[in-house]
């Protein structure tokens, strides 16, 4: 199978001097197209500034991404925008909804970046995340589980290889956090999409192709797992 | 980008009050502009068709005769120059008497410079060589329409005259006797136009020779003047007045310079204050989105798209602004320009359309929208996915505050309360802004109302400090002691003096000034002098100096064109005096001046003369001015009394103008005052609201919050009112230096009273911005807050 990430070296420092902290202290690791990765690892650990790295949010401050082909690492800002648009869709640990605009124009926002039938891919994507019915409602009037299905649908509309989620089942009860796994896990198993999910809940690993463990910076243990179970059959 | 723009549509819903006063503030700022631009515009049109089609005089030289007609026409640029007689004498009509002036045509028969407008009757007719043209102030003051008898004092006793018809002349527009006295009260002064032959029955010495010349319409003014003012002096002229200075167009010329003053300074104040209200409401939209920033960003949103989305704002606030403001500022000033004129007389009133009123008000519309969302909108571009991911990093530290720091005993403040003063330490950026806000605000009504000050000042000083007589007798008879206690001796009257009023012209180095000689007695009871009359020299207007050169020191000449000759005396001291720029000597002095020079001229026979010299008397208090005035008139020998009160009181009835225009700006700038602050306060409000909510959640009274809330941004208030009392004074003086001339010296004065109205109305104008933003506060549901996760 064709790789769809590789970090080599991925070195972040924030801060300089005395108050700089060392969040990622050389990463090395390879997540192959077609797989859901897991990221896992304590608070602190460096796991969302790893996903930001992937992502093009930021540039390592050594060290090299590649991801879907694309050298991240002397991307200048425009290149940066160019990849985010073409390459991997978000899903945020904090939904990050607009708060005036109902959950569909939430997505249609997002939509309308890349190519045309905006609103055929709205109606593909809503269905997917089974968010049928409440679209038009804004986000204060939809439940968390229902936002973050909003957030998911967003990162998806735009069909993009690569599909970045930041523990997004951290806020949700067992049975829609199993919704969204199953989701994210049949978008790996029908398509050629790639997804690396944070999170901090060890149960969550099991349904990975692959889990990497992150402890203070550094990868600790990098594990592939063949044929992981559905989400719906995890006991958590 | 339709859902960007649905976004930014329901954005604008989100903060619909704060882009209203946004809108308010921008529009009131356009309707400024464009109707005092447009008021401004149209009067200048409307004075220079009057004045082309009366062919006004370029330059009036006064003193020459009439041959000095061709050595005008011969300096090149001048194209006509006619020669006209006028005389300054006692005028009687239904058996009142002032002091008028009657005015020959220039030229032979009819004028061809200064040319009549005629409103009723008929002009000047050669088969009728007693009849007169009334000018139309003059028609109107005293009631005389064509057919009307008018007498004049001449030189055989009261001579009729029957009015043919009445005219408007652009020389009289506003009717100033001259340079020196722009405000004679109404019933004090008459012209009226007459053949030349009847100036032959006036005395001599009332009659002043001028010449009129009208510039060829190629030619630079400036440099016609000054050609002309150096001919007529080597040709011994006492005076040479260009348009520019000519008493009526420099009066309205005040006005027109104050719309266009106005059309700059105070648009410029509330567009500042639009800016910064959208920079205000623009930042805080940005903040709250940084979330959702970031998720564009990461969703693959450039940067440029994303400025242009926050540049949008500000551009549709500006446009929305402009939509209102423009309109209403063009009727206005279109209302404004009419309302002017018909109350000025002024014959041709222009109110055209100027294209460049709204090209301006446009742009200044626009870039006031865009400069003030330029900043946010930068700030939005430049935040980095990954921050903006993090969520809201409280960019504020806590501390104590200042008022902690340097009062230790305010540590022992309730909690709640020294939360309040930590608050305005806490985002100095929103503490500027609110205490700008209000400085702004302060400005503009401290401006408006100290304008209404300083001319009730100005008119204190005048009246109570240094024209001290309350009126002045014109006699028939000599003017000596026994006529003097004559007057002194009616009841009420305090004390009587003789005053000596002498038309004069001062040359010095850089030019020549023509304006009044005023001779008053040793310890002079008349006149206040801040060190009292000296009694030998003149005592000049410090204006004298600049337009002049002369110094304190010098020994000046003095013409003096109605006696026939000139002194030589020193300039011994100047005053600041707020009205006119005048001279003043000791009689005894100006006397043996007079002895001293011209050997046909004695001083004493000048100083008795009822021609040059009244009584000016002073009343006792407690008794009926009119009763004293009627008994004075009731004297032997009395022409008439003229009341050196009058003008107080027309300027005094007058005000009310003042109060409208000073009232129209109160509520502008309240208004203006109000959109700042309550977009400041309701953004510290909306900043705050998840804090406010979770106090609330942690039990805190609704009422104990909202005294938390108005405590802070009372003392956010508190804190702007010096600034703008200083900045407003500052700028009121700048204006009133723009205004001051040796006509005017104005300085700008602020009563106390005036400074505590402003300072409390700005604080009742915080008091009520508030009720909306409390309200807010009040409705905050503490769940909604809570569980919309992206604030
Ligand atoms: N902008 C920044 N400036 C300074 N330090 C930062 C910044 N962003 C992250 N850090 C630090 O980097 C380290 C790693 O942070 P990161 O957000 O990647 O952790 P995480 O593994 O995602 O934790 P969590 O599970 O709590 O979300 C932390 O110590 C954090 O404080
Ligand atoms: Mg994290």
């Amino acid at each position: 199978m064709a790789v769809a990430i590789t970090c080599s070296d991925v070195h972040k420092t924030y801060g300089e001097g005395e108050a700089a902290v060392e969040a990622l202290r050389g990463v090395t690791l390879e997540i192959p197209q077609g797989e859901v990765a897991v990221i896992l690892g304590p608070s602190a650990s460096g796991k969302t500034t790893l996903l930001n790295q992937i992502g093009a949010l930021e540039s390592p401050t050594h060290g090299d991404v590649i991801a879907n082909g694309v050298s991240l690492a002397d991307l200048d800002e425009k290149q940066q925008t160019e990849y985010r648009l073409n390459s991997v869709g978000f899903i945020f640990q904090l939904y990050n909804l607009v708060p005036t605009l109902t959950a569909r124009e939430n997505i249609g926002l997002i939509a309308e970046l890349t190519g045309s039938d905006v609103e055929q891919r709205c109606d593909t994507v809503i269905e997917q995340v089974s968010l049928t019915g409440r679209e038009s409602h804004f986000p204060a009037q939809l439940s968390g589980g229902e936002q973050q299905r909003v957030s998911v649908a967003r990162g998806l509309v735009k069909d993009p290889p690569i599909l970045l989620a930041d523990e997004p089942t951290g806020a949700l009860d067992i049975e829609t956090g199993t919704q969204i796994l199953t989701l994210l896990r049949n978008l790996v198993d029908t398509g050629e999409r790639t997804v690396v999910m944070v999170t901090h809940n060890p149960d969550i690993r099991r349904i990975a192709h692959r889990v990497i463990e992150l402890r203070d910076g550094e990868v600790t243990d990098i594990r592939e797992q063949a044929n992981p179970p559905a989400p719906a059959d995890l006991q958590w | 980008m339709s859902y960007l723009s649905t976004k930014r549509r329901r954005d604008f819903r989100a903060s619909r009050r704060q882009f209203m006063a946004v809108y308010i503030t921008i529009g009131l700022g356009i309707l400024l502009f464009a109707s005092s631009f447009d008021a401004y515009r149209n009067l200048e049109a409307s004075y220079s068709t009057t004045y082309e089609r009366l062919a006004f005089s370029d330059m009036t030289i006064s003193g020459v005769d009439d041959s000095f007609t061709t050595t005008a026409e011969g300096i090149h640029g001048v194209s006509d120059a006619e020669y006209r007689r006028q005389a300054d004498l006692p005028m009687r009509v239904n058996g009142e008497v002032f002091f008028g002036r009657i005015v020959g045509p220039a030229g032979s028969g009819s004028s061809e410079i200064n040319r009549l407008d005629i409103t009723d009757g008929s002009a000047l007719d050669e088969s009728d060589l007693t009849g007169s043209v009334i000018e139309t102030h003059m028609a109107t003051e005293f009631s005389v329409g064509t057919g009307d008898k008018v007498e004049v004092l001449g030189t055989a006793g009261w001579i009729e005259s029957t009015a043919l018809g009445v005219a408007i002349s652009a020389e009289y527009i506003w009717p100033a006797r001259n340079r020196q006295e722009i405000f004679p009260p109404p019933e004090t002064f008459g012209v009226m136009f007459v053949d030349d032959s009847f100036l032959d029955q006036v005395p001599a010495n009332t009659i002043t020779e001028q010449v009129l010349t009208r510039y060829d319409s190629s030619a630079t003014v400036s440099t016609v003047d000054e050609k002309l003012t150096e001919a007529s002096t080597s040709a011994g002229a006492a005076s040479a007045i260009p348009q520019a200075q000519q008493s009526s167009n420099e009066a309205l010329q005040l006005d027109v310079q104050g719309f266009a003053q106005m059309s700059v300074a105070f648009p410029a104040l509330f567009l500042l204050a639009a800016g910064m209200a959208t920079f205000i409401l623009m930042t805080r939209i940005v903040f709250s989105q940084r979330s959702v920033i970031g998720t564009l960003r990461a969703s693959g949103v450039s940067r440029r798209r994303l400025e242009r989305h926050y540049l949008s704002f500000g551009l549709t606030a500006a446009v929305v602004g402009i939509a209102i403001g423009l309109p209403l500022g063009m009727l206005a000033g279109w209302l404004a320009t009419g309302a002017y004129t018909n109350a000025l007389g002024i014959p041709d009133s222009t109110a055209e359309f100027h294209l460049l009123t709204p090209v301006i008000g446009i742009a200044f519309g626009l870039l006031t929208g865009l400069l003030a969302a330029w900043v946010p909108a930068r700030s939005a571009t430049r935040l980095s996915p990954a921050d903006a991911m993090r969520g809201e990093v409280p960019a504020e530290s806590g501390s104590r505050s200042l008022p902690e720091r340097i009062l230790p005993p305010l540590r022992n403040l309730p909690i709640r309360w020294k939360m309040v003063l930590r608050g305005i330490g806490r985002s100095p950026k929103r503490t500027i802004s609110t205490a700008l806000g209000v400085a702004l605000a302060v400005i503009v009504v401290l401006v408006s109302w100290g304008m209404l000050d300083s001319i009730q000042v100005l008119l204190g000083d005048q009246f109570n400090e240094i024209e001290l007589q309350d009126v002045n007798v014109a006699m028939a008879a000599e003017i000596d002691d026994t006529t003097v206690d004559q007057i002194a001796s009616i009841e009420g009257v305090d004390a009587a003096e003789p005053m000596v009023s002498l038309t004069a012209a001062v040359k010095g180095p850089k030019g020549t000034y023509e304006t009044q000689l005023t001779g008053l007695q040793t310890d002079t009871v008349m006149h206040g002098f801040p060190d009292g009359l000296p009694t030998g020299g003149i005592i000049a207007g410090e204006a004298l100096s600049a337009e002049t050169g002369v110094e304190v020191g010098d020994e000046i000449t003095v013409e003096l064109p109605t006696v026939g000759t000139s002194i030589q005396e020193k300039l011994v001291g100047f005053v600041s005096e707020p009205m006119g720029t005048f001279l003043y000597i000791d009689n005894t002095a100006l006397s043996s001046a007079l002895d001293a020079g011209d050997p046909g001229v004695d001083g004493s026979a000048v100083l008795q003369s009822p021609v040059n010299t009244t009584v000016a008397a002073r009343f006792a208090d407690g008794f009926d001015r009119d009763a004293i005035i009627a008994d004075i008139k009731k004297t032997d020998s009395v022409v008439t009394v003229i009341d050196a009160k009058a003008l107080e009181q027309l300027l005094d009835q007058s005000m009310s103008f003042f109060y409208v225009f000073v009232g129209i700006m109160l509520l502008f700038g309240g208004a203006m005052a109000f959109a700042l602050i309550f977009n400041t306060i309701s953004v510290n409000v909306a900043e705050r609201s998840t804090e406010y909510a979770n106090m609330r959640a942690n039990g805190i009274s609704m009422t104990t919050l909202a005294r938390l809330v108005a405590g802070e941004n009372m003392i956010l208030t508190m804190i702007g009112i010096p600034f703008g009392l200083l900045g407003g004074f500052l700028l009121g003086s700048q204006f009133m230096k723009t205004y001051s001339s040796d006509q005017f010296q104005m300085t700008f004065s602020v009563r106390p009273s005036t400074l505590i109205l402003c300072s409390l109305a700005m604080l009742v104008v915080a008091g009520l911005s508030l009720i909306p933003a409390l309200r807010t506060i009040r409705r905050l549901s503490i769940a909604e807050v809570v569980r919309e996760r992206s604030l």
